[in-house]
């Protein structure tokens, strides 16, 4: 449960801002996809991620450097999960959604496919949208999503195999419709 | 498909995005107290942004201030003290044993720190709690007689009998605790961070304090090892609060689950569950409990992941009272559909599965849609991701293009135009309105600025379009237009809800804040506000103008569990419905059933959509049979758009 190890005291320590700033470099860009897989805007995305790295910075010292990343997403899917809540209310009866940032030379088709496949991420359950993006766009494998989400790998299994093939389901629908 | 697609698909879906911010920008956040740019959740972020400053203070990183802001007791009826006040920390028993809490203490008239931490001290030794269940371990007679702040150090001198050694009554925990709420006081009242504190014994060295090694100054414990899982910040003991009131505080609970009562005597009259900002770790949760007038023991517990084999759980509690609100609402309604009686059927559309069902009969859509209007003889309809399909008057699909899946249509009060948007060449959308029916195109083209998006909500008494625009920058305005000349802005509108051809009115969200929003009535005639609510956002007006739909000024879970039907003179409530405490019960969309003045709403419980009708008396109808869905965020029922 607790994956956030104490450092014992007097251990040597790296400088916080060193430490984000090479977690920045290493895993930002990704972060970001990744949340934009989760909430379908990329400011709101982008505003998560800064958030997780500004949470590590802040309990830095209570952080393992090898840990480092994996509390990065745990904490990118957790603050994903609270706008989710938050927004649920507003979009459900008052659209309220930030505008999307299309690139400007994108192909219509490009951006039509790209659209289709975040909204029909976007119909599937929490738990399962959350595993199919840290398996299929993240590559992590199911003992990492457990860790990650704070499941076993056994439900990782289920939503994983009821995520794709709803997602498959969902896009094949989109192709015919 | 195989997983190889799905993996190419995903990544594809993201390789355009490119992130906009910066290293800079990342770290100029992390001083606190500063904070740089910011999305619309803020709100849901600035409690995790103020309670930083505290877990920044334990963690001891960076800090610049003192613990987070201070809730004085009554807060909502007595003005604030000016000036901050003193954090101080009492023991009090959790269930992993006794932790620390804390509370403020009104600041004191002090010349330098060194006074206010003499106050505070000697206020936690003292257990001079407001909440009976804090108290000290010290043992009675401990003073604080002087205290310093210099060259980083903390200095605090304790006075009183035979300190040095732990006395027989008291456990070596108990003695360790004892020692940290001293270190943890003296901490968050310099507000500097995890400072060392040097403890002194009647002025002197000494090489114990209570049998704990005290000759070298000390060091917080780990938070999590000394603070208790669950603290309410909000309201504080004792508090006065008027009904709905915002519960605040920090948890550290299984899967961040924390769970909350608010009882009367043996009677819980509410409950409900929230969860924490983040999991397995110290992390601020807030929720809004709405009661009738009463004194109350509001109870906030953590979730006990061993079922009953563990230490349990660790409930936190305050001692408050609720007073009669500003605002006398009617009780709510039990919004349910269980034992409601089948009503006759809607006079409006409505959306399951591909099938739109009308008052005139049911029609088979060529693809799942979320909104869908009468066009042409045929349809122009829009589905979850945006696509805006014309559908023939035969059912075929004769054109798609991609739109905006947070847009509508808006139709004009005589049922003859209908308003939508569409995304123009070059990246110029385009505000664009046609008549309903016949073959005349007779459309009516507004171009909007590049890289904006606008959703049209309705019209006004003449032919006047209220619409929002999404600027390419991010930015929300609402307009008005009657596709001749410049459209007019509406000042200091940030969204609309509905709009009233009856009042030519508009209702627009003027405020935003954590705990909810502001929302006006104007004219649309002069811009002259009307009425004005900080206690629902507003919807749709009933067709007569006599009402409007309330919603929650702020809600949380699935989607709102409240829709209210308000005087649209006074914005007071004629009507509330509630769906009922423990359920995930919600309404997603709720539209006045043609000229009627009674609601017709997509109603979501026990894994089931249904059409309820709602009446002005708080009756409640069911229109549709319900539709079962796998789980809890499946929508299986969309409300099309009428005048």
């Amino acid at each position: 449960m607790n994956t956030i190890a104490l450092r014992n005291r007097g251990e040597v320590a790296i400088d916080a801002d060193e430490g984000i700033a090479e977690l920045y470099t290493a895993h930002y860009a990704q972060l970001v996809r990744l949340a934009v897989l989760l909430l379908r805007d990329q400011a709101t995305a982008e505003d998560v991620v800064q958030d997780a790295y500004i949470a590590l910075h802040r309990r830095w010292h209570r952080v393992e450097v090898e840990r480092a990343a994996g509390y990065l997403r745990r904490s990118v899917v957790n603050g994903s999960r609270s706008v989710l809540r938050h927004r649920a209310v507003r979009e459900r009866y008052r659209p309220d959604r930030q505008p999307d940032h299309p690139g400007a030379e994108e192909s219509v088709l490009g951006r039509e496919r790209r659209a289709a496949v975040l909204a029909a991420l976007d119909e599937l359950p929490r738990r399962q949208r959350e595993v199919i993006a840290l398996r299929y766009y993240l590559d992590l494998s199911e003992r990492e999503i457990a860790e990650a989400l704070d499941i076993s790998t056994g439900a990782v299994k289920s939503h994983a195999s009821r995520g794709a093939a709803r997602l498959r389901t969902l896009l094949n629908d989109q192709e015919q419709s | 498909m195989n997983d190889d697609d799905l993996r190419a698909l995903l990544h594809d879906a993201v390789s355009d995005v490119r992130p906009e911010r910066d290293l800079d920008d990342l770290l100029g956040r992390t001083d606190s107290g500063r904070s740089g740019r910011r999305g619309w959740f803020t709100p849901a972020l600035a409690a995790a942004a103020v309670t930083a400053a505290l877990i920044a203070g334990i963690a001891g990183t960076t800090l610049g201030g003192r613990d987070d802001t201070p809730v004085i007791p009554g807060s909502s009826t007595t003005p604030a003290p000016s000036g901050a006040a003193l954090p101080v920390y009492f023991v009090g028993d959790a269930a992993p044993g006794p932790r620390l809490y804390r509370e403020f203490l009104p600041e004191k008239a002090c010349p330098d720190v060194g006074c206010e931490l003499t106050a505070a001290v000697s206020t936690a030794l003292a257990g001079a709690a407001e909440d009976p269940d804090y108290r000290s371990d010290w043992p009675a007679g401990t003073t604080a007689s002087d205290a310093t702040y210099a060259g980083g150090t903390i200095t605090v001198d304790l006075s009183g009998p035979a300190l040095r050694n732990r006395p027989a009554s008291m456990t070596a925990a108990q003695a360790s605790l004892a020692v940290q709420q001293v270190v943890y006081t003296a901490q968050a009242v310099v507000g500097q961070g995890r400072l060392p504190v040097q403890l002194l014994l009647d002025g002197g060295h000494t090489d114990r304090i209570l049998g704990v090694p005290a000759a070298e100054p000390l060091a917080a414990d780990p938070s999590d090892a000394v603070l208790a899982p669950v603290w309410i910040t909000q309201p504080s003991q004792g508090a006065s609060v008027t009904s709905p009131f915002t519960v605040k505080g920090l948890a550290m609970s299984f899967e961040a689950n924390v769970g909350w009562e608010l009882v009367q005597g043996d009677t819980v009259v509410r409950s409900g569950f929230t969860t924490a900002a983040e999991c397995c770790t110290r992390s601020p949760y807030s929720f809004r409990v709405s009661a009738p007038p009463g004194e109350y023991t509001l109870v906030v517990h953590d979730s006990d992941p061993s079922g009953g084999e563990g230490p349990g759980v660790s409930p936190e509690t305050k001692q408050i009272t609720v007073t009669a609100s500003a605002d006398p609402s009617t009780a709510p309604v039990r919004l349910t559909a269980a034992g409601a009686s089948a009503g006759g059927p809607a006079t409006i559309g409505w959306i399951s599965d591909r099938t739109l069902h009308l008052p005139t009969g049911a029609v088979t859509l060529p693809a799942r849609y979320v909104d869908a209007v009468g066009y042409h003889g045929g349809w122009l309809a829009l589905r979850a991701d945006g696509t805006l399909d014309t559908i023939a008057a035969d059912g075929s699909l004769s054109s798609s293009a991609p739109s905006d899946p947070g847009s509508r249509f808006a139709i004009s009060p005589d049922g003859t135009r209908v308003t939508w948007f569409q995304p123009g060449s070059g990246g110029r959308g385009e505000l664009r309105s046609g008549l309903a029916s016949g073959m005349s195109d007779g459309e009516q083209v507004l171009t909007l600025p590049a890289g904006s998006r606008a959703r049209p909500i309705g019209y006004g008494t003449g032919s006047e379009v209220v619409y929002q625009l999404d600027a390419a920058d991010g930015s929300r305005s609402v307009w008005v237009t009657d596709f001749s000349g410049s459209p007019r802005r509406l000042t200091g509108a940030l969204s609309v809800g509905g709009t009233s051809a009856a009042l030519d009115e508009v209702a627009v969200q003027t405020s935003v804040s954590d705990s909810g929003s502001c929302w006006e009535l104007r004219s649309l005639a002069d811009g002259n506000s009307r009425a004005r609510t900080c206690d629902y956002s507003l919807g749709q007006f009933s067709s007569d103008g006599r009402y409007v739909i309330g919603w929650p000024a702020y809600a949380d879970g699935l989607g709102p569990r409240d829709v209210a039907v308000l005087d649209a003179r006074t914005l007071k409530p004629v009507v509330r419905f509630q769906a009922p405490a423990g359920t995930a019960g919600y309404v997603s969309q709720a539209v006045w059933d043609g000229d009627t003045d009674t609601l017709v709403a997509a109603l979501y419980e026990n894994r089931s959509w249904q059409l309820v009708r709602l009446t002005k008396d708080g009756g409640i109808e069911t229109v549709s049979d319900p539709i079962a869905v796998p789980d809890d965020t499946t929508v299986a029922l969309r409300l099309v758009s009428r005048p």
